[in-house]
């Protein structure tokens, strides 16, 4: 694949996180190719989540780097030593990154629209009409152009996780972050949501991780699965590969329990 | 003694242009009060254990003594530091020092108010913290606070009368100065009362329709 050749645009070594006295992320070493999709899965607790929250800058790592195109993220070095990052600099690497929710976190004292537009206006500087201009179509894309105008609240689940998709992709990361977001959707809604990034993983080439339970769209959409359990990554491997011939007993046993409910 | 009632007539006009003073003490003092609290719990969540010790005593130390001293303190002890002000900005410091401490109790809570996940969503927008707060957290934390900061206008509007022990010529001091003359009391203290009632309870009905209307919107969002 020449992978080695080429730098990942997100690269995690020896990541450790834990609350309390519970563990979550164990020495997690994990490298990202440009344009890759990928998928977690794994049980509640295996810290898929906690995953994209570090890279999202959520949280902090208690051990171990992130890297994204080379730079560090959240630390700086000063020094031999690696230190907390808070200014510039951290805004400069973490402005590459994007997230979606699993609540959708729209603001709800702003339209759709300006949910859309404020973060390319007060964060990138881009001027209002540009910015509404591109808010616009990407409403369109996710199907939402008449909706510009309503509230957050005026929308069903699945229209603000649409628009919430939008808002992130206003921002043009270069990764974008999947956290379970179909998951707090009535099933009817599920599909709507699931078709926008299917159409979105087919247009861009926009690396993503993908947190999901829903194991058909995995297959389907991603390029590369992780298995996580423990806070480990107990598999990795292409979709074709980890469901339908898994290496591990664990992916096994989790696919065979998932699939056959 | 009986109610005059030309006498009251007479004095009116001057207790009414007094009501003015009154409302110059409570609108800078809740303007002072609004923008001080919002900087001392800012200074409270800034994360400088200096900072947040400092001023989380300030706020104890405001709170926990009267506002009658801290308005003489201001008015007789400032001067002999060589600050002096005048009475009427005197008195507004005074009002907005102690409310200010209030209402940064309010602002706490309006800010907790606000879930967890809009300020992921900042983080995820990469906003700057000026940005963060500004246009993503207050603008939703500050409107379940209004019907909050009506009643405490309300309160500090009828704390205004202690301005008079600072000499300062509101409503109070200046029935104070009418009786004072005349030697009768029974006319001019009603009729200060009956102002502050005629003031007070259109405001407080307000301030219930407010919280009602502010109710009915969070029941159709979420």
């Amino acid at each position: 694949m020449g992978a080695e050749s080429r730098q990942p645009i997100l690269s995690l070594r020896g990541v450790s996180k834990s609350y309390g006295s519970v563990q979550i992320l164990r020495e997690i070493d994990l490298d990202v190719g440009a344009g890759q999709r990928i998928a977690l899965i794994g049980p509640s607790g295996s810290g898929k989540t906690t995953l994209l929250r570090l890279v999202m800058t959520l949280e902090t790592p208690e051990a171990g780097t992130i890297e994204v195109e080379g730079e560090l993220l959240g630390l700086r070095r000063a020094g031999d030593r690696l230190v907390k990052d808070r200014g510039a600099h951290l805004r400069s690497v973490r402005g590459k990154i994007g997230m979606v929710f699993q609540h959708f976190n729209l603001f709800p004292h702003m339209t759709a629209l300006q949910n859309i537009m404020d973060g390319p206006v007060h964060v990138r500087g881009l001027s209002k009409e540009k910015a509404r201009a591109h808010a616009l179509d990407l409403l369109s894309k996710v199907g939402l152009r008449q909706k510009a105008d309503s509230y957050p609240r005026q929308l069903s689940g699945g229209q603000q996780q649409r628009v919430a998709i939008a808002r992130a992709l206003a921002m043009e990361p270069k990764i974008l972050l999947f956290d379970e977001i179909t998951s707090a959707l009535d099933p009817e809604l599920v599909g709507e949501v699931l078709t926008i990034v299917r159409n979105l993983a087919n247009e861009t080439g926009t690396t993503m991780l993908i947190v999901t339970h829903e194991m058909g769209f995995a297959r389907e959409v991603a390029d590369r699965v992780l298995f996580m359990e423990g806070g480990r990554i107990v598999e990795d491997g292409d979709p074709e590969q980890v469901f339908a011939n898994p290496r591990s007993e664990r992916t096994k046993a989790f696919l065979g329990a998932v699939l056959h409910r | 003694m009986s109610f005059d009632f030309d006498y009251a007539w007479q004095i009116l006009p001057v207790l009414l242009q007094a009501t003015l003073v009154t409302f110059q003490a409570t609108l800078g003092g809740m303007l002072l009060a609004l923008v001080l609290g919002l900087m001392l719990e800012l200074l409270r969540r800034s994360g400088i254990p200096p900072v947040v010790y400092a001023t989380r005593g300030a706020v104890s130390f405001i709170r926990g003594t009267p506002l009658l001293i801290q308005l003489y303190f201001l008015y007789y002890v400032l001067p002999l530091y060589g600050l002096t002000l005048n009475t009427l900005t005197t008195g507004i410091l005074g009002l907005g020092l102690h409310y200010g401490a209030y209402l940064s109790e309010v602002y706490r809570a309006g800010i907790d108010g606000v879930p967890k996940g809009q300020w992921e969503a900042a983080v995820a927008l990469n906003a700057s913290r000026f940005h963060t707060w500004a246009r993503l957290i207050l603008p939703q934390a500050v409107p379940p606070m209004l019907p909050v900061f009506g009643n405490y206008l309300i309160a500090m509007f009828k704390d205004t009368p202690l301005l008079a022990t600072i000499t300062l010529l509101e409503l109070l001091g200046t029935a104070q100065a009418e009786a004072a003359i005349s030697y009768r009391y029974l006319e001019p203290y009603t009729l200060v009362g009956l102002i502050f009632l005629v003031l007070s309870w259109p405001s407080a009905s307000l301030v219930r329709l407010l919280e009602k209307r502010i109710n009915a919107e969070n029941r159709n969002g979420r």
